[in-house]
């Protein structure tokens, strides 16, 4: 191993832009992790200025004390991803991003005389575009140029990284987030031309929870994002087949009743005759398309909007199954029987629970999917990815470790170092 | 600068006046002086235009000897050192081909010459002054140094140099020579080597053609990848035996 790859294991680092949290760290089995958040002070209050605090944005852990009534989260916090993207002209997103990398990079800041920067590994959705890249880059410049944290930095999608942690060379990356899911094929590189992404995610489930709640009586409640969150993890269920799940729901209530005690509170959510309704929580993540979902689009549920994949327009509602085929289909003939061997799922919509006793109707996302494909003539063999949480942070640390120094960045093939100095 | 007293000979008359009719009578006087000390005339073919440059020549053993006679008419020491100067540039080239160069004054610029001649100069630059008086007394004021290159070692430095020369263009042409039969050799293996790469080429296509109906083996990679990577100590537990790791160390190259 010659002394730069010595040193590239020593100080690489690898960043996972998620939605909603930022991971971050140098070489070791688990990285840190902050919310992807931050608070900007337009005007420093001058019980702050008394409590020693000059700077005009927040980030990391401190966040929360900052934050006071509600009108004032409105105000002042910002969430700069949306769907794993930052848009290009919001200046104010791309100021808490800087410091948070900032934040991330300085917190774990090596006391070695040999040290001469980061190896900085950034994984960002599939489908950023190419401004994001460029913002990224400068960011890790300016933060190198002001503390000499980064000697070099590449950009992993996250797909990527997730084969990487899993170990897996030819494969299917299904990434599902909070608004949006990506598929990629991956063969050695991410397939480009065959990535597609769906404008749809964990917010269809919190949508129909919320439409659920409404028609149950707690129309209240169902105006409170993270309590609609917390109901959906809690209730929600995939249903092995739609139609036999409900009917055993309808025909034995007790079993399949819904109950949610919202903690400190003396609220409690009971469905009651409607627990059957649990099974659309589940299901409309991977089939949005089902009819019983008509009713609740015609009632102003938002439908999943198309997504545009060269000219080929694909439909919002299309189900899972159907789109990772799509999706398979654009690569060449002879790799995809080897991509459905290893249909890797990642990412919070994705981690369902099957609670005891209601196996029979419940299912996990992997089962799921892989009985989709079925019906598809597919045989497929579907897995969650071992580390949901971090498997994109892991897979980033591997690429920063094993890319070669000398590789230097490409924009054609979107790889390699991008070094400034 | 303050003139060339330390140096200037002393005892010479001052007030002379020159009563020499011509300059033929100035290298009479002169040429008797050094014959005296065993001068004669030179020995050596010197080229015509050197010749033109000087008045006179005169050999001392194995030196040569240039004279040059000043010509000019001066009523101040101003004048003086004008005309002294020019005199002493055009000297100064002399020295490159003589071994001593003198510049013939009369006596009557002697103090002139004290008050505005760098003796310092002249005796670095190797140039000597002679003063003759009416009478015909010749005075060496200024005594030269000879250059430290004569005209016949000069010569022989060139005749060293030509032959080292001589001698490296006939290595060079050695080289030349066994370098022309070495290209003709190179661009005898180049033309094989061109005919094998067409054969393999079209072998290559041949195969890529059997290869595209044959199905790929992705997975056999794998294992094999995971299975020849030498483990490291100091990576975290999810790099460890990850085939990613090979296949990314290969970018570049691909």
């Amino acid at each position: 191993m010659s002394d730069l790859e010595k040193y590239k294991l020593k100080y690489a680092f690898a960043e996972d832009y998620g939605t909603s949290y930022y991971k971050f760290g140098p070489v070791g089995e688990t990285p840190d992790i902050i919310e992807n958040r931050g608070i900007i002070l337009d005007k420093i209050s001058i019980v702050s200025k008394i409590m020693g605090i000059e700077k005009n944005i927040i980030v990391g852990p401190e966040v929360a004390t900052y934050i006071g009534h509600r009108e004032a989260i409105g105000r002042h916090l910002v969430y700069p991803m949306r769907d794993g993207l930052v848009e290009k002209e919001n200046e104010r997103s791309w100021r808490v991003i800087y410091e948070i990398t900032k934040y991330g990079l300085n917190k774990h800041r090596p006391i070695a005389s040999d040290f001469k920067g980061f190896y900085v590994a950034a994984a960002l959705s599939a489908i950023a575009p190419e401004y994001m890249y460029r913002r990224i880059f400068e960011i890790h410049q300016k933060i190198d140029e002001e503390t000499g944290l980064v000697k070099a930095v590449t950009i992993i999608p996250q797909p990527l990284a997730v084969a990487i942690a899993e170990k897996s060379i030819t494969c299917i990356v299904v990434e599902s987030g909070h608004g949006n899911t990506q598929i990629t094929p991956i063969s050695r590189y991410p397939i480009r031309e065959a990535i597609l992404s769906l404008n749809r995610g964990g917010a269809e489930a919190d949508a129909i929870t919320a439409e659920i709640l409404k028609d149950c009586g707690y129309g209240d409640l169902a105006r409170e994002e993270k309590l609609i969150r917390c109901i959906k993890e809690s209730i929600g269920l995939i249903p092995t087949d739609l139609q036999t799940s409900i009917e055993k729901a309808k025909k034995d209530p007790e079993r399949f009743r819904a109950v949610f005690h919202i903690p400190n509170t003396t609220i409690t959510i009971d469905l009651e005759e409607n627990s059957w309704m649990r099974f659309l929580i589940g299901e409309i993540v991977f089939d949005p398309e089902n009819e019983i979902f008509e009713s609740f689009y015609r009632k102003g549920m938002p439908r999943p909007r198309d997504t545009m994949v060269g000219d080929t327009r694909i439909p919002g509602t299309i189900d899972m199954a159907r789109a990772i085929i799509m999706s398979a289909e654009r690569t060449s003939f002879e790799v995809q029987m080897y991509l459905y061997r290893k249909i890797i799922l990642s990412g919070g919509n994705f981690s369902w629970k099957v609670p005891r006793g209601l196996e029979d109707a419940a299912t996990d996302a992997a089962t799921k999917i892989m009985s989709m494909l079925k019906k598809y003539n597919i045989e497929a063999r579907v897995e969650l990815t071992k580390d949901p949480m971090y498997s994109v942070w892991k897979g980033a640390l591997v690429y920063a470790i094993a890319v070669p120094d000398e590789y230097e960045w490409n924009w054609e093939s979107m790889e390699g170092w991008y070094k400034w100095r | 600068m303050s003139g060339i007293g330390k140096v200037w000979k002393v005892g010479i008359s001052g007030g002379s006046v020159l009563e020499m009719n011509s300059i033929e009578d100035f290298k009479e006087v002169i040429i008797e002086h050094f014959r005296r000390r065993g001068c004669t005339r030179p020995q050596v073919d010197i080229s015509e235009d050197v010749i033109k440059q000087v008045d006179l020549v005169l050999q001392d053993a194995n030196n040569l000897l240039a004279f040059r006679i000043f010509r000019g008419i001066v009523y101040s020491a101003a004048e003086f050192r004008v005309m002294i100067d020019e005199e002493i540039l055009r000297a100064t080239k002399l020295t490159e081909v003589f071994d001593k160069v003198y510049i013939v004054i009369p006596d009557t610029y002697t103090d002139m010459a004290r008050s505005v001649i760098s003796g310092r100069i002249l005796d670095e630059v190797g140039i000597g002054i002679i003063a003759v008086d009416e009478h015909g007394n010749v005075e060496e004021l200024l005594v030269p140094r000879p250059t430290k290159l004569t005209r016949r070692e000069l010569g022989k430095g060139i005749e060293e140099i030509v032959g080292d020369l001589r001698r490296r263009i006939d290595e060079i042409e050695l080289l030349y020579n066994s370098l022309k039969t070495e290209f003709g050799v190179l661009s005898e293996k180049i033309t094989k080597i061109e005919r094998t790469l067409s054969m393999l080429r079209e072998e290559v296509d041949v195969l890529k053609g059997k290869l595209s109906t044959l199905p790929t083996r992705h997975e056999i990679i794998e294992e094999i990848g995971e299975k020849t990577l030498a483990p490291v100590e100091e990576l975290p537990s999810f790099a460890k035996n990850n085939p990613w790791l090979e296949i990314l160390r290969k970018r570049e190259r691909e």
